[in-house]
């Protein structure tokens, strides 16, 4: 896991640095292959991370692992800063090893969709970067080392977000900066509370302070005050909130996703929307699992309004990139609604979300890039009948919209049923609201697309955009092709076999509920 | 309606609008008390029966007006299906009074409806489909050349039609057969089934439960009308004087388009009898029965299907029989052939299936009913009830209003407010900025301010 994630970073940052200090003509090769070094580099860590994912490596059984044990950890903790108790622990779950395959395999895919970038030499090793910053994300194990990894990606796609970004580059990268900044400060002082209340424990010693970061040897008994334990959960609530996003803290989305290039918002939408849920799974709910117990209202609240309102939002969008970030804020939102049931298929069914919406969604922005780079528009309004220019464009298009609205046998719905059922399980009648809101996702998709691809009165002909000034458009290109072919055939592929990854799911979310939760369902009167 | 022909008759006709159906009759189980279901559940059989009713009387209005060869026929199967579904309410509330043998065989009689319509229907649309084909080829043929004319016309509609009997005979025959089947002539086709709806949702009301009245008579009206608007269609089309030039040139000229209809026209004809001699009303519900003639010779299975059918054992119900039978054989299609039947153009015959079927459409006398069509009642249905109209404006009144409305209110509030934080920041510390003046005097004065603020602080604690 180290090697996973070091990697990136080291062959990111030595390619964007080399050029600057080697004499001129050593600069020019390195620029030249730096490209092909990132793809390679990124395709042999997804290779690496299959390996891991698919095969019994090492005897590693992911649907046998116990809670709070990790696999593929390092043997001892290196201490990093001794003298504050920060170690590097690096480790694996069934919770991370589907976010980290994830990432891994939307690297390459939003590398390839992007293959021509202008600056490429900088283009590719920044997404290589940012892979390794997100990748410690999911497998590190210390918090302090979590929130360096955790501010670290927001480093590369601010300058992804800044250099090729759109008209509004500008106040979309500060604005994206800033809001999850602020937010992430805020989670912050929620680990600071945590920390200063550690014990001193073996294995990290020396420290000036007595504490340690380490997430393994935390539990909520360590806060004695109940109050505190609460507030330290709404903190680290607003933290990953933010990054989810759920409403209110969601409008730096849409603005980041529409400025951002296509690489940029397949990235934020397949994975970094994932860390804010991962990062509540793995901090808040498992440290303080009472504090969950008790302020289930609060996620229900927070979940059922960004599935509605989110959904709302979308039916009143005319630019098919927002309409596709507020979709976006409402999966998030079932996301929550599915921790909320307590029960093992909700969970099960979030996590299934977060993986299939890092598939799905990924394909919608890269339809979306495809859409602002061929056809120089992303108004819903001012095309119709592309179809007939872009075949292959509107294929995926119609697969992308069709998986995310739930088709069944497609990835999305595999997760949607999973949450309704447990949501039904859990609060009964209450399902309606939002089984009712999944019938405006499909209105808004539906006219969407119909408007967009389909409804030309000429059978040759759809109506083009002004933005094309006359020029006859082109369909997508190869390297987009393939991406999103290959984003299309995994939507299919875990529509079918879901308990590719489910399994391990739902192993680890029974565990979790049985071992983690129940006690104080049971005390908090929830469940008998 | 608006996909291609053979699709309306798989889709439309035969397979996907039954799974509604197929699905409340799934639900059987879960309410026949005398197999362990949950008792107490006869409104829901009740509210299965009433909206049935509703459907299949509404929609057989709806296609009274419709011109458009191909609506008629998917109001019809509304209808059609609406009949299932009253009998289906019917088998719920049967079985949930534990009078299972009526519920079983209302269930059955309901499916076997289900497979009678669908193989009408889905014949009735390949011939449609062969009709509006021949129609538009022998236009684009009297047309060749000239553009004018040429856009307004519509080969789906029936007023551009009449007196294709001798020009389609195979279709013609075919449609004939079908519309038999849906209307319920007897011993044809959907006769054997229909008959047992009716009579067994008026048994539920003759059993003592009041509110089955409604559906009831729903469906019995509903019957004559079915004579009537399948009647007229056929009238509008096969018979009568040509109503324009195009009919000269139609002819049945396209292959591969008359075998599946004479197929499905042997089966939709013949297929209902045989079926229900073979007992399968009781093979549709009971799980233990099978397709035979139960030990009993051929013939005396044909004379007690018979009986059943026409002189069933219950006087009240012979009453039911006989009047559905009457409305739907008799009034219907008489009224229909006087509106719109009528000989042939002279000089044209038809074969012997339909022939006799002109002739005596013509006799009844000439009937004008203008008046009527240019009548509100009219315009309503022809403008569907309204209904279409209700739900768009809904619709438009409501959702997209409201989501235009919240997409504004995250532009303009909620991002508002981030927006105003950061601005009202960036203005905050333009005004704390100003106190950096540069001059000592003024940093003198501050520090003195701050160091009497300190001093005063302090007094107060140590007090």
């Amino acid at each position: 896991m180290t090697i996973l994630t070091l990697t990136p970073i080291a062959v990111g940052l030595l390619l964007l640095i080399l050029p600057q200090l080697l004499p001129g003509k050593l600069a020019l090769s390195i620029r030249k292959f730096s490209r092909n070094v990132s793809f390679g580099v990124s395709m042999a860590l997804f290779a690496f991370a299959t390996y891991l994912s698919f095969t019994t490596f090492g005897g590693i059984d992911w649907l046998d692992i116990n809670m709070g044990e990790y696999e593929l950890m390092n043997d001892k903790p290196v201490t990093l800063i001794s003298s504050i108790g920060v170690s590097w622990i690096v480790g694996v779950d069934a919770l991370s090893l589907p976010m980290v395959w994830l990432t891994a395999l939307l690297i390459p895919l939003s590398m390839l969709v992007e293959w021509d970038a202008k600056e490429g030499h900088i283009f590719h090793p920044l997404i290589l970067v940012m892979e390794g910053a997100l990748l410690g994300v999911f497998v590190v194990l210390d918090l302090f080392v979590f929130y360096v990894f955790w501010e670290m990606t927001l480093i590369p796609m601010f300058f992804l977000i800044l250099v090729w970004g759109g008209e509004d580059r500008k106040y979309a990268s500060m604005k994206f900066f800033i809001y999850t900044f602020t937010a992430s400060v805020i989670m912050l002082v929620g680990i600071l509370i945590m920390y200063f209340h550690t014990g001193d424990v073996s294995g990290v010693s020396g420290t000036l302070t007595g504490h340690h970061f380490s997430l393994i040897e935390m539990n909520s008994e360590m806060i004695q005050s109940e109050g505190l334990r609460h507030l330290v959960w709404i903190l680290l609530l607003i933290g990953f909130a933010t990054k989810m996003p759920s409403v209110p803290v969601h409008t730096w989305l849409p603005d980041a996703h529409v400025q951002a290039p296509t690489a940029g918002s397949m990235l934020l939408a397949g994975v970094m929307l994932k860390m804010g849920a991962y990062g509540f799974l793995r901090v808040a709910v498992s440290l303080f699992p009472e504090s969950t117990v008790v302020f289930t209202p609060i996620l229900i609240i927070l979940g059922m309004a960004s599935l509605v309102y989110g959904a709302l939002v979308c039916m009143g969008q005319t630019n098919l990139k927002r309409m596709v970030a507020y979709s976006s804020v409402s999966h998030m939102g079932l996301i929550f609604l599915g921790i909320a049931t307590m029960q093992p298929l909700g969970i099960a069914g979030a996590l299934f979300m977060m993986f299939a919406h890092g598939i799905i969604s990924p394909l919608l922005f890269a339809v979306a890039g495809a859409f602002k780079h061929h056809y120089h528009t992303l108004e819903i309004g001012s095309m119709r009948g592309i179809a007939h220019h872009s075949p292959y464009l509107a294929a995926h298009m119609m697969l992308g919209w069709m998986g995310s609205l739930g088709l069944p046998l497609l990835a999305g719905f595999v997760a949607e049923v999973a949450i309704m059922i447990a949501f039904w399980m859990s609060f009964g009648w209450l399902v309606i609201l939002p089984a009712l809101t999944l019938i405006i996702t499909a209105v808004y998709y539906l006219t969407s697309m119909q408007k967009t691809i389909f409804e030309s009165n000429d059978r040759h002909h759809g109506i083009l955009p002004e933005s094309l000034h006359g020029e006859e458009p082109r369909d997508i290109t190869w390297n987009e092709n393939t991406s999103m072919f290959i984003l299309g055939i995994l939507t299919i592929a875990f529509g079918i076999f879901p308990f590719i990854f489910f399994d391990m799911m739902s192993d680890w979310s029974s565990e979790f509920v049985s071992e983690v939760l129940l006690s104080y369902l049971i005390e908090q009167g929830v469940r008998p | 309606m608006e996909g291609p022909t053979p699709v309306s008759a798989l889709i439309h006709a035969a397979t996907m609008v039954n799974a509604g159906l197929y699905l409340v009759a799934r639900l059987m189980p879960f309410v026949d008390v005398h197999h362990h279901g949950v008792s107490g559940l006869e409104d829901f059989g009740l509210i299965v029966a009433w909206i049935g009713g509703i459907t299949a009387f509404m929609a057989a209005s709806i296609a009274f007006v419709q011109n458009d060869i191909k609506k008629v026929l998917a109001y019809s199967t509304m209808s059609q299906l609406a009949y299932i579904f009253t009998g289906l309410g019917s088998a719920l509330y049967f079985l949930n009074i534990d009078e299972y043998y009526a519920g079983y065989f209302v269930l059955g009689a309901s499916l076997f409806h289900l497979f009678n319509h669908a193989m009408a229907k889905g014949m009735l649309f390949m011939a449609s489909g062969s009709v509006i084909h021949e129609v538009h080829h022998a236009h684009d043929h009297l047309h060749h050349g000239s553009d004018h004319g040429h856009h307004d016309f519509d080969p789906q509609d029936m007023r551009n039609m009449g007196g294709l009997a001798s020009k389609l005979p195979v279709t013609a025959t075919a449609m004939m057969f079908g519309s038999m089947s849906i209307i319920g002539i007897p011993l044809i086709g959907g006769f054997w089934s229909k008959e047992g709806i009716i009579a067994k949702t008026w048994s539920a009301y003759f059993h003592g439960e009041t509110l089955m009245l409604g559906p009831a008579l729903l469906i019995l009206a509903t019957a004559g009308m079915t004579g009537f608007y399948m009647s007229r269609m056929w009238f509008m089309t096969f018979a009568g004087e040509p109503k324009s030039e195009v009919v000269d040139h139609v002819h049945e000229t396209t292959p591969w388009i008359k075998e599946p209809l004479i197929i499905l026209t042997i089966i939709t004809a013949l297929g209902g009898f045989v079926l229900a001699v073979l007992g399968v009303v009781d093979f549709l519900s009971n799980k233990e029965a099978n397709l035979s003639l139960h030990g009993k010779s051929l013939l005396d299975q044909i004379i007690y299907e018979l009986e059943h059918a026409f002189l069933p054992e219950d006087q009240k119900l012979r009453i039911v029989g006989w009047i559905t039978i009457f409305l739907s054989f008799i009034v219907g299609p008489i009224m229909a052939s006087r509106v719109h039947g009528g000989q042939l153009k002279e000089g044209e015959k038809a074969n012997l299936f339909v022939g006799w079927l002109v002739n005596l459409s013509g006799k009844f006398g000439k009937q004008d009913v203008s008046w009527l069509a240019e009548s509100q009642l009219s315009e309503a249905l022809d403008k569907r009830l309204y209904f279409d109209d209700l739900y768009e404006g809904v619709l438009a009144r409501t959702l997209i209003p409201f989501a235009d409305f919240t997409a504004w209110f995250d532009r303009n509030i909620i991002d508002g407010i981030i927006k105003q934080i950061e601005s009202k920041s960036v203005l905050g510390s333009f005004e704390i900025r100003k106190f950096t003046t540069g001059s000592a005097g003024d940093y003198i004065l501050m520090a003195t301010i701050g160091a009497l603020c300190i001093f005063v602080l302090l007094m107060g604690v140590s007090f």
